[in-house]
């Protein structure tokens, strides 16, 4: 064996486990979710899966409930992470400032993330429910009528919103606080001595430099607030109407409660498809950091 | 183009005493660097004359401005920073213009003077080719000139330079030493240079600042500082070899002074030292001599060799270096007729004392010959 | 959470305890322990039937003197549980739970138990009839009552006798007796009931159908009730975009005035927990549910409240809908293990264990000799109450026909139903497109 073929070799075989491993638990349930949406496949029916062609794909085009969730996941993604960001990246620079005490409370505000999505889902039920919610009992202090937080469209979605910024700000806070300290002090000194004020600062060199934390931080939290299920299970179950039904969720009741795996399937390679060409876009931007 | 004038300044972090009562005055259109082992305070007095940092307490004259107040940026001064601290977000050119498109400076620069002075500056860099790159694409010493060319491309007028060479590599850095000074000729901006590298001081300064424990040693013209050093300390610290330090009690042997080691080896002094120990006469001197004073001898020819033990030595060039434990002391010799030596080794060594200068031991100032 | 106890509980202890009858009252018929040693694996539902087998766990063991291993899971779990586990060559559960409408489900994989019914001699005739006669298909015994009980209304006696009002009977009593209570009581609204989006309201809305007298596909029809014995593919098409369908979807528009705020959320638990606390002076209720408030001090509703069936429409008979759990046996389970399940069987759904149950929060019992019992009608007063709803004939289960797609059909209803009651659509247009899902999952399963 040539030495050039053995080296060959031998990286074939010291990369051929995470090669199976990417192929066993990301190829294969993609590939078979695609099979399985090319045929008429419930688990409830008596009758063998067929081959259904484009059928599911073909009845995706025309159910109205299924534009509706794309809809609404894309304003609970659109909502959910820009407050996220805005929310958490001022947060972060708080905790960036040295007060004292801000360290006990820069580690409790971590607690939200490593809540259960279910758990938190529940006591946002709880708390914004409309007999017995702590909020509303707030809201009737202040001689307000009680709010339908979960059963009016636009409440509804903002209430979902909520719990969701409320767990996931401090992880944006957690990666832009990374970013800001390290940061070199240095380039800050560069520009205060060119005569920018705090704002330019802010504006002309920070942001720009933590673009690619932002940029991370903006395509895990879109990806996973598009597969957020947990908060609709537990608040309002999709309602009131389809006000807050997002694709997981009407894809979960088609495929976990229908059973009707077939059509599930199809919509679930689209959304596949639909995140990836979102995510190619952001990923773009951070491989090509120079362009502005 | 200013004169700088530093006096009765102050600095402490918490209770570190950086300095005290610090007095410092730089020629305008001089190119000062300011010398001294790290923690120094040099890199600290920098940054308060850039108005980086702020002084407790002493004024700070930009010609006969008190620029105590001002920012920075007011204070129209020019710094490359040690890691160059260039806007990764930016290209080269970017970087460059950016100090001539802040707010404050923007009314002074139309577009085409801007354009004029970034070719300017690139060509006075020689990095026209790179403009058009992002700064993660160039190497340091490309890097360290765009940075160089930030710092003077809105003609400042005091132009500080942090550690500018230490991140380069040995052939490059003394490139940018020449490189250094041709630039400081054409742009005769007042300069102040931060470097513990005492060769590069030397080799690039007008005037040396040497500073320890934040005090200035010895403000003077580079070669003064190397030939007529003001204290001990400053002896040692330039020259390359290094002088030779020795700790000595002043004795009588016969009608003269001699210096004698705690071992009890006597060192004879020449006469024009004798003279100056006429007077005052402190019990403990320190002796700077040079390496030259030293050679290897054959103690059974040399009544004056003293005998030591070899503790390093080292191939430099063509040359040897030997240091040589005597009496507790370390001499430090310099041969360009080396000869295998191994730790341990007893050598016999010559002392010409003829170049030596005579310091008090307790303040470490130079006694007055002649 | 569960502890199982392994076998190493001590056997002779477990003997000794069923000899000396320390609980030995609960299994009079057994000579010796139900399970000698034996472990038996349950698949349960996190109901309180099952739940209370969770709570008194040690006890059930050592009355039982072998391992009882308990799994209980939630809804969805359970289902896909079942499914998956049908596909085993042998079961890994003796016994499983299967709520009522799921028999057309898992009617393929469920053993027969009359040969074992036969075999020992087995009277099922104490059971109300309709919840033994529930999981008969085809002439097959595919499952034991453990705890079947009806929808039906409850309402607050006490609040009634203040305005002077009767029972409700039908929609409009209902309808008249909430606008009356929501306009004198202060806090109180009129009904509690399921909308909540989806599965909720989707059921709501065919028992309610019920009340109209009828079921959301093609059954046929005997007398006021439905053959759902023997279902066949022409009876699978949707009755939905029907006069009774109009009638149910008006009668749930209407009931939005007499309910309590947040009603578009609300679902099972918390129905039953608002009336509890007087949030409103009636709500639909599972029976079986009345002990959140019969077996709690501090609730309002406690021992005031009267039960009465489903109200129907006008002129339809009263129909509350029969749902909850059954004890059946997977067809690939062991054979050698068949016998063992069968005591199982016998055991649990026994009128001691039904009795016990109910001290620990199951106010239901579908055995009429335990619904008779003066001391378990004393903890739960929906028992007696749904004995006699029983006797008259009040309860059926054709409401949610056992067919594979009830679950389309139901998330069909309560998604455009939901859309109605937001008023985002209207009720024919939600009634239309209802109908056209169902019907087209029906021809997409291939019936027609």
């Amino acid at each position: 064996m040539s030495q050039k073929s053995e080296a060959r070799w031998t990286a074939t075989v010291l990369v051929s486990p995470a090669v199976l491993v990417l192929v066993l638990l990301n190829i294969f349930p993609i590939a078979f979710a695609v099979y399985i949406s090319l045929r008429h496949w419930s688990l409830a029916s008596p009758n063998p899966p067929r081959f259904a062609g484009d059928f599911n794909f073909a009845e995706l085009l025309v159910d109205d409930r299924f534009f509706n969730s794309l809809w609404v996941s894309g304003t609970f993604v659109t909502l959910g992470v820009v407050i996220q960001l805005l929310l958490g990246f001022a947060l972060a620079f708080v905790f960036n400032s040295k007060l004292r005490g801000l360290d006990t409370l820069r580690r409790l505000s971590l607690l939200p993330i490593m809540t259960m999505p279910l758990v938190v889902g529940l006591v946002w039920f709880y708390m914004l429910n409309e007999n017995f919610g702590v909020i509303n009992w707030f809201v009737t202090l202040f001689g307000s009528e009680r709010l339908p937080f979960l059963t009016e469209r636009t409440l509804a979605m903002l209430s979902i919103v909520l719990a969701d910024v409320w767990q996931w700000t401090p992880f944006v806070t957690l990666v832009i606080f990374a970013a800001l300290q390290s940061l070199p002090e240095y380039v800050f000194e560069a520009g205060r001595m060119d005569g920018l004020t705090e704002r330019e600062i802010f504006f002309r060199i920070t942001l720009p430099m933590l673009r690619p934390a932002i940029i991370v931080v903006l395509i895990i939290r879109a990806i996973d607030a598009f597969r957020m299920i947990e908060l609709i299970f537990m608040m309002t179950k999709g309602g009131p109407g389809g006000a807050t039904e997002v694709l997981p969720w009407y894809i979960y009741t088609t495929g976990f409660l229908s059973l009707d795996l077939g059509y599930a399937a199809a919509m679930a390679v689209t959304m596949i498809i639909l995140v990836t060409l979102a995510a190619q876009v952001f990923v773009r931007q951070i491989a090509d950091p120079g362009k502005n | 183009m200013v004169a700088i004038s530093v006096s009765g300044l102050s600095k402490s972090f918490g209770n570190v005493n950086v300095f005290d009562g610090l007095d410092l005055t730089i020629q305008d259109g001089s190119y000062v660097c300011l010398l001294g082992p790290s923690g120094c305070g040099k890199t600290t007095l920098m940054r308060i004359i850039s108005g980086l940092e702020e002084a407790n307490s002493g004024t700070i004259r930009f010609g006969s401005e008190d620029v105590g107040t001002l920012t920075s940026a007011r204070r129209d001064v020019g710094m490359a920073f040690q890691n160059y601290a260039l806007y990764p977000h930016l290209t080269v050119a970017q970087n460059l213009e950016f100090p001539l498109k802040s707010p404050m400076r923007r009314s002074e620069w139309p577009a085409q003077r801007v354009r004029e002075r970034i070719s300017e500056i690139a060509d006075l860099l020689q990095i026209t080719p790179l403009l058009d790159r992002n700064i993660n694409q160039l190497s340091g010493g490309q890097q360290q000139r765009v940075s160089l060319g930030r710092s003077l491309v809105r003609h400042p007028k005091v132009l500080l330079l942090d550690e500018p060479l230490t991140h380069l590599d040995a052939r490059l850095r003394y490139a940018m030493r020449s490189e250094l000074k041709r630039i400081h000729k054409i742009m005769k901006t007042t300069t102040i240079h931060v470097t513990h590298d005492q060769q590069e001081a030397v080799a690039i300064a007008d005037e040396l600042v040497v500073m320890r424990g934040g005090r200035i040693e010895q403000a003077a013209p580079a070669m003064s500082v190397y030939s007529d050093p003001d204290t001990s300390f400053v002896a040692s610290f330039i020259g390359d070899p290094p002088r030779t330090l020795l700790n000595v009690q002043v004795t009588q042997a016969g009608d003269r002074l001699a210096a004698q080691l705690d071992d009890g080896t006597v060192l004879r002094l020449p006469d024009g030292l004798q003279a100056a120990q006429k007077g005052s006469t402190p019990d403990r001197l320190t002796l700077a001599l040079p390496a030259s004073s030293f050679s290897l001898s054959d103690p059974s020819q040399d009544s004056d060799a003293v005998e030591g033990t070899v503790r390093a030595h080292e191939m430099i060039d063509d040359a040897q270096r030997i240091v040589i434990e005597v009496s507790g002391q370390r001499i430090h010799l310099h041969t360009d007729r080396p000869q295998k030596v191994a730790n341990g080794d007893r050598l016999s060594v010559h002392t010409d004392t003829s170049g030596a200068m005579l310091f008090d031991h307790s303040t470490g100032r130079r006694l007055a010959t002649n | 959470m569960l502890h199982f106890n392994s076998s190493n509980r001590l056997r002779h202890l477990a003997l000794a305890a069923g000899a000396v009858g320390v609980l030995g009252a609960a299994t009079p018929a057994l000579a010796d322990t139900v399970l000698e040693g034996e472990t038996i694996r349950i698949l349960g539902i996190g109901d309180p039937v099952f739940q209370v087998m969770q709570k008194i766990h040690g006890e059930l063991e050592e009355m039982a003197g072998g391992t009882v291993q308990l799994d209980v899971r939630p809804f969805d779990v359970l289902r896909q549980q079942v499914l998956l586990n049908a596909q085993n060559d042998l079961s890994n559960y003796d016994l499983i739970a299967v709520d009522l409408p799921q028999f057309g489900e898992y009617m393929s994989f469920l053993t027969d138990l009359n040969p074992l019914i036969e075999a020992n001699g087995y009277d099922g005739s104490d059971f109300h009839d309709v919840a033994w006669t529930g999981a008969q298909f085809d002439g097959a015994q595919l499952g034991v009552p453990l705890q079947p009980h009806p929808e039906i209304m409850a309402y607050r006696s006490d609040i009634f006798e203040k305005y002077g009002l009767d029972a409700p009977q039908t929609h409009a009593d209902v309808l008249a007796a909430g606008a009356t209570i929501q306009a004198n009581e202060p806090g109180m609204s009129g009904v509690c009931w399921n909308a909540a989006r989806g599965t909720a309201l989707g059921q709501t809305f065919i028992m309610n159908m019920g009340d109209f007298g009828a079921a959301p596909i093609d059954m046929e029809k005997i007398g006021d009730d439905f053959n759902m014995g023997n279902i066949q593919p022409e009876n699978m098409r949707p009755t939905i975009d029907t006069e009774a369908g109009a009638g149910t979807a008006a009668y749930l528009e209407a009931l939005m005035d007499v309910s309590p705020p947040g009603i578009l959320n609300m679902a099972w638990d918390e129905r039953v927990r608002v009336f509890a606390q007087g949030g409103c002076a009636m709500t639909y209720i599972w029976s079986g549910r009345s002990a959140i408030y019969e077996l709690d001090e501090s609730a309002p509703a406690r021992g005031n409240v009267g039960y009465v069936p489903h109200p129907s429409a006008d002129g339809s008979p009263n129909r509350s809908t029969l749902g909850g759990w059954y004890l059946s046996i997977p067809t690939n389970i062991d054979p050698d293990r068949v016998d063992l399940a069968w005591k199982v069987i016998e055991w649990l759904t026994s009128a001691d264990m039904i009795a016990e149950y109910t001290k620990h929060g199951n106010c239901v019992s579908p055995r009429k000799s335990v619904s008779q019992d003066a001391e378990v009608a004393a903890r739960c007063p929906s028992i007696p109450a749904v004995d006699q709803m029983s006797a008259d004939g009040f309860i059926a289960g054709w409401q949610r026909p056992p067919v594979p797609e009830i679950q389309k059909i139901v998330d069909a209803l309560g998604t455009e139903m939901h859309q109605v009651l937001s008023g985002d659509k209207s009720s024919a247009d939600a009634l239309a497109e209802a109908h056209r899902l169902v019907d087209r999952e029906m021809q997409k399963a291939g019936y027609y």
